[in-house]
């Protein structure tokens, strides 16, 4: 774990962004729009163990109280159960505790937001991907800003998932699912960024918008995007 | 030291949060997740999201009925385990991170130890040494408190619990889960000799239940292809002398134990020790030893977090403290 060190220069509400959809656990502290720090740490199923000390690091790194803060963004997923549930529990105590609002960032949001300006420079379209099960991504498509234009989905990625979208133009994929896609991907227009991991840093321009319009998440009733409705079977088997 | 504590529990199918201060609690809410009933037990990713659902509501309505607020509080207590991951994860990382938000301690609690420890929100708590038959959904101990923070398991079962002894009884009758409260109204009206259940022979203070329930599957089975219509014509028969079973044998353990470690006061603890006939039988055993019984009421013996309070409130004047690396676990050991 580093941070970057950098002291609040501006007055500027600090934002905290929390985001654990994927493996990593990734914290990130913003002045509006700037960074100031961020923590990451790649590991598999250290959310629970680590987030909250990050965040204590963080805050110590930056010379900053909890109090300091006026928000905290959290990811919402899609992504991994466990990781989302760990993240959005964690960013409910500290708006309670701090009694700070709540700012939800969607994971596919953040990973194009991070590659807007090569997104704008090169006039592609970003397709964010987040590892799901087996050969199954969350993603959706997004314009070169960082608007997302199609629903958010899980899709099974097959031979010609993507073809009439290259078809159109460049397309920059990003995030750790895109790994998956580099064999079916072979395209002039594909551009994988598979590199790109899912981190709160990528959180900064979304919860600076919405921190700015006041789009605040209900704290009482936000939950992850799960994206799938959890369908359990009822046993019809009879005992006798 | 009066301390008031928050306190979470979340190990399996409640969201509950409790205030106490100084060991007395000022509110204990309860969320139980109905949503299982229909799929005859517990199903893990459903409780881990409606924990997520509840979870601050419940701490909400835990601080208001207690008439204090978030800076009243001088440290804020979870389960840590044993429990289901999804489920205590969300107890946990809230916990943590509302206990660093407040900028106080956070005090860790072992949900079997605050069952035992719900003994202790009564007006005449046990005295130490004492014995405990803690008995509910998942486990059957008994256990000798040495003190409030020094417990050891002496006996327990060595397959099901007697919670489900009774579930899993409810399932092969058609009873709605969990099942533990239907069968306890229904033997009511029963006779405890319909049915002679064996009682399993396994030896000191170790329990079995497996046997019960699959001699109540034969037996029905049998009887069932006599007489279609024998479970719902027999119901508060079959319940009443399968609960008999069930509290005779725990109850016999439980006084070989007393007689072997010779202690004078006796507890109960856990979601069974809700049953109405325990209850009565557990006093009745007492009265013969000539030794002091104890009852958690009825709102401290399924989950809830005022035990866990109690618990913590221990913790907190011994000074036990966690840090904010703290993470659940499932099973003990
Ligand atoms: N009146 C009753 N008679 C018999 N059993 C009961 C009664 N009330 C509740 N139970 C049983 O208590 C159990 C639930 O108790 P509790 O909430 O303490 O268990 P748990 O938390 O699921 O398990 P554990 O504490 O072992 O992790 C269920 O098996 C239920 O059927
Ligand atoms: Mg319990």
């Amino acid at each position: 774990m580093t941070a970057k060190k950098k002291t609040p220069e501006t007055r500027q509400p600090l934002i905290l962004a929390l985001e654990t959809a994927t493996s990593v656990s990734s914290v990130a502290i913003f002045a509006g729009p700037e960074l100031l720090g961020n923590l990451e740490f790649f590991g598999q199923n250290r959310h629970a163990r680590l987030l909250t000390p990050m965040v204590n690091t963080l805050l110590h790194d930056l010379e900053l109280q909890p109090a300091d803060l006026s928000a905290v963004a959290v990811s919402k997923g899609p992504g991994s159960y466990t990781g989302l549930r760990v993240g959005v529990s964690t960013a409910k105590g500290l708006c309670m505790a701090l009694d700070i609002p709540l700012i939800s960032v969607g994971s596919l949001d953040a990973l194009a937001s991070e590659v807007v300006p090569l997104a704008t420079e090169l006039g592609a379209q970003i397709v964010p991907m987040i590892d799901a099960r087996r050969m199954e991504v969350y993603t959706a498509t997004f314009d070169a800003q960082g608007q997302r234009l199609t629903e958010v989905e899980a899709v099974v990625v097959e031979e010609n998932s993507f073809a009439d979208l290259l078809e159109s133009g460049k397309v920059i994929f990003t995030g750790n699912g895109a790994a998956k896609c580099r064999e079916i991907l072979q395209h002039p227009n594909a551009i994988i960024l598979d590199h790109n991991l899912s981190t709160a840093r990528g959180m900064g321009r979304n919860a600076w918008t919405k921190f700015q319009t006041s789009e605040f998440a209900d704290l009482l009733t936000f939950e992850p995007f799960y994206l799938k409705e959890f369908v359990a079977i009822v046993s019809k088997n009879k005992l006798i | 030291m009066k301390p008031v504590i928050l306190a979470i529990e979340s190990s399996c199918d409640e969201t509950s949060a409790a205030v106490l201060e100084n060991g007395k609690v000022l509110s204990n809410i309860v969320s139980s997740q109905l949503a299982h009933a229909k799929y005859g037990g517990v199903v893990p990713e459903i409780a881990s999201r409606l924990h997520q659902q509840d979870i601050i509501a419940v701490v909400h309505e835990a601080l208001e009925k207690s008439g204090k607020t978030r800076t009243d509080l001088d440290a804020i207590a979870f389960t840590r385990g044993p429990g289901l991951l999804g489920s205590l994860l969300v107890g946990t990382c809230f916990a943590k991170s509302y206990a660093f938000g407040l900028g106080i301690p956070l005090i860790e609690v072992n949900h079997m130890q605050a069952h035992v420890l719900a003994n202790f929100l009564s007006d005449s708590p046990p005295a130490f040494p004492f014995l405990c038959l803690t008995v509910s959904g998942g486990h059957t101990q008994i256990v000798l408190v040495r003190n409030y923070l020094d417990m050891e398991v002496i006996g327990q079962t060595l397959d099901d619990a007697a919670g489900e002894a009774y579930d899993k009884a409810g399932k092969i009758m058609g009873l709605p889960y969990p099942a533990g409260p239907v069968i306890d109204k229904l033997a009511k009206e029963g006779n405890i000799d319909f049915h002679d259940f064996p009682i399993p022979s396994i030896p000191g203070l170790n329990f079995s239940f497996s046997g019960l329930k699959t001699n109540l599957l034969y037996f029905l089975r049998d009887n069932l292809a006599l007489n279609p219509d024998f479970i719902q014509q027999n119901i508060n028969d079959i319940c009443a002398s399968y609960q008999h079973r069930i509290v005779s044998y725990l109850l016999a353990k439980l006084k070989k134990a007393a007689r072997e470690y010779k202690v004078k006061d006796l507890a109960i603890a856990g979601g069974v020790s809700a049953n109405s006939e325990l209850r009565r039988q557990f006093g009745e055993t007492c009265e013969k030893l000539q030794v002091r019984p104890h009852i958690p009421a009825f709102q401290f013996c399924t989950d809830n977090a005022g035990m866990i309070g109690i618990a913590a409130h221990f913790k907190y004047l011994a000074g036990e403290f966690a840090d904010l690396e703290a993470v659940p676990f499932t099973r003990e050991g």
